[in-house]
This record gives C-alpha cells, structure tokens and sequence, in this order.
C-alpha cells in the first residue's frame, strides 16, 4: 500500500469511521497472521491475536505519530498482544501449524516422489516442533527474520531494542535452534 | 557471551545481508581461513531455506477468510452500547418522574420502591458472587 493512501487511511480512520481501516486490516493481514502463527504455534491462538491487535491498533490511532509507517508500529502491538496471550492462563506457545509442505508431504507416497523433498519436508516440521523449545524472544526475532525477512533496522523498532542487539538475539536464536534440532537427532551435511 | 560472538553476530550480518561490501569481503576472508565457520554458515542457511519454504493454509473450519468481520463488530459495538445505555436511561428517568409525580399515597410508592431496590440488590449480589466464583475457581480450565 502507498504510504500516501495508508496516511489517508489513518487520517480519515481517526475520525472515528471504522470503514477506512478495512483496507489496512485487509493489507496488514496475510503478514501479520504469519508473524502471529510464528509466534503463538497455532493457527487459532493467531487468529485471536491478530485480530486483539487490529483493535488496539484502532483505539490507538488518535495517539499514532503519522511521519512513521503503519507497519511496523502495528507488528509491535501484534508481537506484545502475542506476549501478553502467551503470559495469560489461556495460550501457551504449541506447535499445531498448518504447513503446506507438510500437508503436501502426506499424500506424496507415490515412487516418483523426491526423497530430498521428503528429507526437507521432516526437517520443516522438526523446526517448527524446535521452535518450541527455544525462548520467547529468541523465537520472535527469528519469526521476524526468517519468516517475514524484516530488516534489521525494522526488527530493531518492532521490537523496541537496539539495532546491534538484532544480530547478537538472532544469533543467540539460531544457535539455540540448531542446537535443540541437533537434540532432536537432525544431521546437517 | 564468549570471545567468538563479535564475529558470529557479523555472520549473522552477512548471512542476512545487512553488511557493507568491504565488510562482506572481510568476512569473506574470515571464511576462507576457518572451516568451522563455514560449516556454522551451512547450517544456518539450510535452516534459512526450510524457513522460506513454510507457507501456511487457512485453519481447517476457519469461518471467515478475513478477520476483518471480527475486528469490524469489535469496532462497532461500543455503538451499540452507548446507544442502548442512552435509551434505557432516557426511560428510567421517565418512569422514575412519573411516578414520583403519581398522585398515589406516599405507602404505596414507598411500598413499590422497596420491592425495586430488593430486587436490584439480589441481582447485584447475586452477579458479584458469580463473578467471584468464576474467578477464583480452580478448575476454570478444565473443559468438561
């Protein structure tokens, strides 16, 4: 979306019209429920995130400072809505993700199909099941990374710590992934 | 944090491409000297890769393809409230002038006014008890 129209947007959405923050929520969803499975594990408890932070996103507006880009103000409330569920007696980061390659993976028993496809396949699904054992701000700066590819000045104001810290968490978060994937008995070449 | 991490934290630079081309270069030439890193770079992006191949589907049994159904009622309903809450007290009002203005014997509206804060009293109590309840229960969670 064009920042001019997102700035248009927001101005007319501050007037209290809820109709001018449908093409926002329409635009920041598809990302946002990425960020959000990446961090709660479980497409329902992401669902519910994201949209809590849509509607805080909205009661916030009227306190947006309008020079900065929507984006990634909006991920920084998603990531501490993802906090909060994940702190309250209801949710608790658990890997159920729907992956297409792993959906794939159990009809393709057929003799043309690619060992390595299979091999990559099960990698896949252990990563997410290291996902779990990893911290949570470990987990989030990687989700950010690897799954949105955000830049590190992005991940930096997203998550509201310095941009030097952004490469020593995320190395201190693929260290911690490798290693639990190397507990899980992964072989790397 | 061991003597190692400056140069891990700039391979994680370098493998997000977040480094200046002379500073690629050096870690280029620090690559070439040491196999461990090398390997420590495989490693990580094979995990890149498996990371780019995810994709996700819509949950199984998701109702609306958009949350913007939800978050729109969300939206919405403090309307709803303000409006039915303005109403309601519009008639309150009404009622109570009425009958205070009622020429009715003073026992009577005494009598009635009784029985109306007795019952908003039970309800308040009874509200309050339950709140409590559900709050303190310690099998809340269990799902029966």
């Amino acid at each position: 979306m064009q920042p001019e129209v997102e700035r248009e947007l927001i101005r007319k959405c501050r007037g209290g019209d809820a109709r001018f923050y449908e093409p926002l929520v329409r635009a920041y969803e598809p990302q946002g429920l990425r960020v959000a499975m990446g961090m709660m594990g479980n497409p329902e408890d992401a669902r519910d995130a994201l949209q809590e932070a849509f509607v805080k996103a909205f009661q916030a507006l009227p306190r947006f400072d309008t020079k900065r880009s929507f984006g990634p103000w909006f991920f920084q409330i998603l990531r501490n809505q993802c906090r909060d569920q994940l702190r309250s007696r209801a949710a608790r980061f658990r890997v159920e993700v729907v992956d297409d390659g792993l959906l794939d993976l159990q009809g393709d028993e057929g003799p043309g199909s690619s060992r390595r496809k299979r091999e990559r396949a099960e990698a896949r699904r252990l990563l997410w099941k290291a996902l779990e054992r990893i911290p949570e701000d470990q987990r989030e700066v990687l989700v950010l990374k690897e799954l949105e590819d955000f830049r590190y000045q992005e991940i930096a104001s997203i998550l509201d710590i310095p941009e030097g810290t952004v490469a020593s968490r995320l190395f201190h978060a693929r260290r911690a992934l490798r290693d639990a994937l190397l507990e899980m008995g992964v072989v790397y070449p | 944090m061991g003597s190692q991490d400056p140069i891990r934290e700039t391979l994680m630079r370098y493998l997000d491409g977040e480094l200046a081309p002379d500073e690629r270069r050096q870690v280029e030439e620090e690559l070439e000297r040491s196999t461990e890193l090398q390997r420590e770079l495989a490693i990580y992006r094979s995990l890149q890769e498996d990371f780019s191949q995810m994709s996700f589907r819509a949950p199984p049994g998701s109702r609306s393809p958009s949350v913007w159904a939800a978050v729109n009622r969300r939206l919405t309903r403090p309307m709803g409230w303000i409006l039915m809450a303005t109403g309601i007290m519009a008639w309150v009002a009404h009622v109570v002038y009425v009958y205070v203005t009622s020429p009715a014997p003073s026992w009577e509206k005494a009598a009635t006014s009784a029985i109306v804060i007795g019952v908003l009293l039970l309800f308040a109590t009874v509200i309050h008890d339950r709140i409590r309840e559900l709050r303190t229960d310690p099998y809340r969670d269990v799902e029966r």
